[in-house]
């Protein structure tokens, strides 16, 4: 079958507005105005069932928070303070980083997450986390589930978050559906043109 | 219920028959000579004769009687029949073959007989019928041999054979004829043959005196005491050959007294290890000596049987007479001193055919009952007396006692007492009881380090009647408590309370009911035995026990146990046996928080229970209810009680028994070896009515899980029990350790008379335990023990995953408790109500569900409700990856 230029355009913003939809890149704010200045401990966690799919989740543009000791890692490359990446392949049940902070008003970072964690569901459950604790580690803002702050579970065909109240996750266009969009953007234009003519 | 003989009636037995007049002296015809080598070579006389006499001093009726002639090793009897009456002192001459020598014909024979006697060896016995003896070769204390002479080589005598007498001799009986000591070698010698017919010339015999109504005076000083010793009096037998006659002037140092007579002792003894040198004086009014009185006693000789003449008891030989009979020759004698019989006493009652003992000729020393019979009436010593049966509530603190710390029992258990088997029921067993020294109350375990007394018999029982006893040394025995059960074990016991009744001492109730709660662990089901209705034994038209209940539940609840229910059939009044007006019964007595009882109400008293098919297989007609209420074989008895039960969505049958007792059964240490046990016909009739009911059951439903409980009165080897065995029920008690099966201590002797029997398909899950609380103590609530068995049924389990979807997360490590936790959201594909579990499955070696509700055969599980999210948090110490399974199950009810 032999697509006319109309029906691959309709195509292509379709799979744009999915790409956004599930974006593998976040931006994520977190209030912590009312722990401003008291001593903790953040962890980022990557962890799951002994079939768990490959996932990278790599945090970047940390801010927000005087970072202190790290007090343990494993399957880790990197640094908060620069581009920390976890990596859910290894011995141990969780990829992590825990490192003590000095709060700020508001935690600010990307996270991507890469590998076959979408494309591949599997059944046996995938998490990514963040706590934020005290020094005593004891969890100061919990989800739903009294886990974490964040949380993303990977389950059969979805992606599903849950958030402590003054969590924020916004998917970040990557700069390929940036370029991506524009390309759409211009073929609708030239489309626009040749019906006018 | 305690099979004990009745003390009162008993005594008011033993009083009818020492007022009995004096029976006929039938046994005081003798042999007084025998002649077999008449018409023989060098004989003057063509005939062989036996020549009787009447040495009593009244006649004495020969009507259906005889004497019979066998070989000296033979076993086959010739017979003489013989008629008419024998006046005292009268000879009677029988006379026998005729052969060709011989020049002279017999006195004019009073009978005729045909017997080719041996002139030498062979046995004569006067018979009190005209069968030929059937007892073999060995007849000489058959109950129908009134005398019976065995000479020269014959293999058969009163203790050894007459003298051989010859072709030119007979031999006679000494002092005329009146000789007879049950002695035949010495009561009998050789002489000239001199027979004596009926016209002969009558003889008085010195032991009788010529008017009874006047008793030899005891202070007549002239005359020698008696020829007649205490040993000639209790002979080598179980009964005296003197029984009923008069002797006087009998010697012996009196070496315990008792409220009615005292024990006198001979002080120049036999060498006769059969004849006892002891006897007891029957003075019927509180004697008036002391022990150590050297004195002579008249009298009449008597065996006393204990529990009335036709009781299986053995008799105690006596002598009856009064404080005029009596003389005190002298005072604060040595007593003799005590036969040390530790380690003596043989391990069986009985070794020989089945008999009535009082029929040998002669104690065996290899059987018990006749080694305690050579002793009868002596001074004894135990060392090493340990308690094995506790003190009894009766006056003389009936104790019972083995010798040497046990050290001769067969099966001698962890607590201090002996265990009956099949075969064993430890004669070495007598009963301590208080004379001179008291027999403090004392505990299975406990002991005394030496007692010494005079040996008695009485209530079916050798017993010791104490007069020196070391101070006794404590055990410390403790009341066991049971182990506390699984939250899946449903625990079963049974409890048979002795006549409870709300009038029962409170204390006893509450003991009862702390033993229930702290010994027992408070068992989800209990059968009671022995419930009385709400006025006890008082005979009224109360047949409720709804007071008794009452009483016991309140109790229970304040030793802080659990809010048991019950439910139960009121008897009719007076029809199931028991202490008279008290209407016992069986109940069972539940905790609805642990297991329901399934109703189906209506049964009474008469209403026969029967098993149906229904939706759960098989159901009862009526639950609670009385199973075949109408049968002969309850007459009199407790009918069973069955009731349903579900626990943990298992279904089970529960059967609650009180067979009828053992009372009426022969005693082991009596006359009749080996023992009738009459009881036993209808507890067999029982059993059989109780297995068929659990045969229906099991026809309709192969896998009905089942239990049959209660104080079925008999032992795990016995008939009764074989019967429920052969139902396919599995006895629990015979899974102890052999020495532990009991569940009552009778006279000494560690027994079972109650079970919990269950079906395999319990059984195999099952453990047992007789809580020992009661049965070994002097101070005790019940006689008997109570018992639990503790069955692992955790609920049927079907795996339903495939009815729900479920979703993980993956891992979250909690760095306050270094668990790592994850969430399960659950979703049912098809309807799903109810409980389930999410089982974990698959965890590797180091990781754990910590917090799993329960482990299970699948693996631990955590249990939810459908549509929840269930979290779950793994112990990972090593912090290794690892993965696991999710399956969901769900109880499901198991009939």
């Amino acid at each position: 079958m032999r697509l006319t230029i109309h029906q691959f355009a309709s195509a292509m913003a379709l799979i744009l507005a999915t790409q956004a939809a599930q974006a593998q890149l976040f931006s994520v704010k977190i209030d912590t105005q009312a722990l401003q200045g008291m001593d903790g401990i953040l962890s980022f966690q990557l962890g799951g069932d002994a079939n768990r799919p490959s996932v990278l989740a790599t945090i970047s543009r940390f801010t927000g928070a005087q970072l202190g000791d790290v007090l343990d890692q494993s399957q880790q490359q990197g640094q908060l303070s620069q581009q920390l990446q976890l990596n859910s392949q290894g011995a141990q049940a969780l990829a992590s980083w825990t490192q003590s902070i000095i709060y700020g008003h508001q935690l600010h970072f990307v996270l991507d997450f890469a590998g076959d964690w979408l494309n591949q569901p599997s059944t046996d459950g995938m998490s990514f986390s963040l706590q934020l604790l005290d020094k005593d580690f004891n969890l100061l803002k919990t989800n739903q589930a009294g886990l974490a702050a964040l949380q993303f579970n990977a389950l059969p065909g979805q992606l599903q978050q849950d958030l402590a109240t003054g969590v924020q996750v916004a998917p970040v266009p990557e700069p390929e559906s940036y370029a991506l969009l524009g390309l759409g953007l211009a073929a609708l234009y030239a489309r626009s043109r040749r019906r006018q003519r | 219920m305690k099979h004990t003989t009745p003390h009162c009636k008993t005594l008011v037995a033993a009083i009818a028959l020492a007022m009995a007049g004096p029976s006929l002296a039938a046994s005081s015809v003798v042999i007084s000579q025998i002649y077999g080598g008449g018409g023989n070579n060098g004989a003057t006389y063509r005939n062989d004769f036996i020549e009787l006499l009447n040495t009593s001093n009244q006649p004495v009726e020969l009507n259906n009687w005889s004497v019979q002639y066998a070989s000296a090793t033979g076993g086959s009897w010739q017979v003489t029949p013989l008629s008419g009456t024998l006046a005292a002192g009268q000879y009677l001459l029988i006379s026998q073959a005729t052969g060709q020598g011989g020049s002279q014909a017999l006195p004019t024979p009073d009978f005729s007989g045909n017997i080719a006697m041996s002139a030498s060896a062979g046995k004569v016995a006067l018979v009190r019928n005209q069968i030929a003896l059937a007892c073999g070769s060995n007849c000489a204390g058959a109950a129908e041999v009134a005398d019976f002479v065995g000479f020269g080589s014959a293999n058969a005598s009163e203790d050894k054979p007459a003298p051989a007498p010859s072709n030119s001799q007979s031999i006679s009986r000494k002092l005329n004829g009146c000789q007879d000591s049950q002695s035949n070698s010495s009561d009998f010698a050789v002489g000239s043959v001199n027979p004596r017919n009926s016209a002969s010339q009558s003889v008085t015999c010195s032991n009788n005196p010529t008017d009874p109504s006047k008793p030899t005076d005891p202070s007549e000083p002239s005359q020698p005491p008696s020829a007649i010793r205490i040993h000639d009096i209790q002979g080598q037998r179980h009964l005296s050959s003197l029984n009923g006659q008069s002797v006087s002037r009998i010697p012996g140092v009196v070496t315990q007294v008792t409220a009615g007579g005292f024990f006198m002792q001979d002080t120049l003894p036999d060498n006769n290890p059969l004849t006892s040198e002891g006897i007891y004086v029957f003075t019927k009014t509180a004697p008036t000596v002391a022990i150590g009185d050297a004195v002579e006693v008249s009298g009449k000789v008597k065996e006393y049987r204990p529990g009335g003449v036709d009781s299986a008891q053995l008799t105690v030989t006596e002598l009856e007479s009064s404080m005029a009979q009596i003389k005190i020759t002298a005072q604060k004698q040595a007593l003799p001193a005590p036969i040390e019989i530790t380690g003596k006493i043989p391990a069986r009652y009985w070794q020989g055919a089945a008999v009535d003992v009082e029929t040998s000729p002669q104690l065996d020393l290899k059987n018990a009952l006749d080694f305690l019979e050579s002793l009868e009436g002596m001074r004894v010593s135990v060392t090493g007396a340990q308690v094995v049966g506790p003190t009894q509530s009766y006056a003389a603190h009936d104790t019972a006692i083995v010798a040497n710390y046990r050290q001769q029992t067969t099966l001698p258990n962890q607590r201090g007492g002996i265990t009956i088997t099949e075969d064993e029921r430890n004669s070495g067993r007598l009963i301590l009881v208080s004379g001179n020294a008291v027999v403090p109350a004392a505990n299975v375990g406990d002991s005394f380090q030496y007692a010494v007394g005079v040996l008695d018999y009485n209530f079916a029982n050798f017993r010791l009647i104490a007069s020196d006893l070391a101070p006794l040394s404590r055990g410390n025995l403790q009341a066991e408590i049971t182990r506390a059960a699984a939250a899946d074990e449903l625990t079963l016991a049974s409890f048979n309370v002795e006549n409870l009744d709300p009038k029962d001492d409170p204390a006893k109730i509450n003991r009862l009911a702390s033993q229930i709660v702290t010994n027992l662990r408070s068992p989800d089901v209990v059968g009671l035995m022995e419930v009385q209705d709400g006025n006890g034994a008082t005979d009224t038209e109360l047949v409720s026990a709804a007071a008794t209940m009452e009483v016991l539940l309140n109790a229970i609840r304040q030793a802080g146990g659990p809010n048991y229910s019950y439910r139960q059939i009121d008897p009719d009044r007076n029809q199931d046996g028991g202490e008279p007006g008290g209407n016992i019964r069986q109940v069972l007595m539940f905790n609805p928080a642990r297991v329901s009882f399934i109703d189906r109400p209506g049964a009474t008293a008469n209403t026969a229970v029967n098993s149906v098919t229904c939706a759960e297989i098989a159901c009862l007609t009526h639950s609670p209810g009385r199973i075949q209420p109408a049968s002969n074989a309850f007459n009199n008895s407790r009918k069973p009680l069955v009731g349903e039960f579900m626990f943990n969505g298992h279904k089970l049958f529960v059967i609650a028994n009180h067979f009828n007792s053992k009372g009426g059964d022969q005693p082991v240490a009596g006359r009749f070896q080996p023992p009738t046990l009459s009881s036993e016909v209808q507890r067999n009739q029982q059993a059989q009515i109780v297995a068929d009911f659990v045969r229906d059951l099991k026809t309709l439903n192969p896998n009905a899980k089942v239990a049959v409980m209660g104080d079925l009165n008999d032992y795990q080897f016995s008939a009764p029990l074989a019967k429920l065995k052969a139902a396919g029920m599995v006895d629990m008690v015979e899974q102890l350790p052999e020495s532990e099966r009991y569940s009552y201590v009778f006279e000494g002797n560690s027994q079972v008379l109650d079970h919990i029997l269950l079906s395999d398909n319990l059984a195999r899950f099952a453990e047992y335990d007789v809580v020992h609380t009661n049965a070994e103590f002097a101070d005790q609530v019940s006689d008997h023990d109570p018992e639990v068995a503790r069955i692992r049924l955790p609920q049927s389990i079907q795996d339903v995953t495939a009815q729900f979807s479920l979703s993980k997360s993956g891992l979250v490590l909690d760095l306050k408790t270094k668990q790592y936790r994850s969430q399960v959201i659950t979703r049912a594909v098809t309807a799903a109500a109810g409980n389930y579990r999410l089982v974990v499955k698959g965890l590797p070696a180091g990781v754990s569900l910590a917090n799993a509700t329960a482990p299970s055969a699948s693996g631990p599980y955590i249990s939810f409700t459908a549509g929840n999210t269930v979290q779950l948090q793994f112990s990972n110490p090593s912090k290794q990856a690892f993965g696991y399974e999710l399956a969901v199950e769900q109880a499901v009810f198991n009939y």
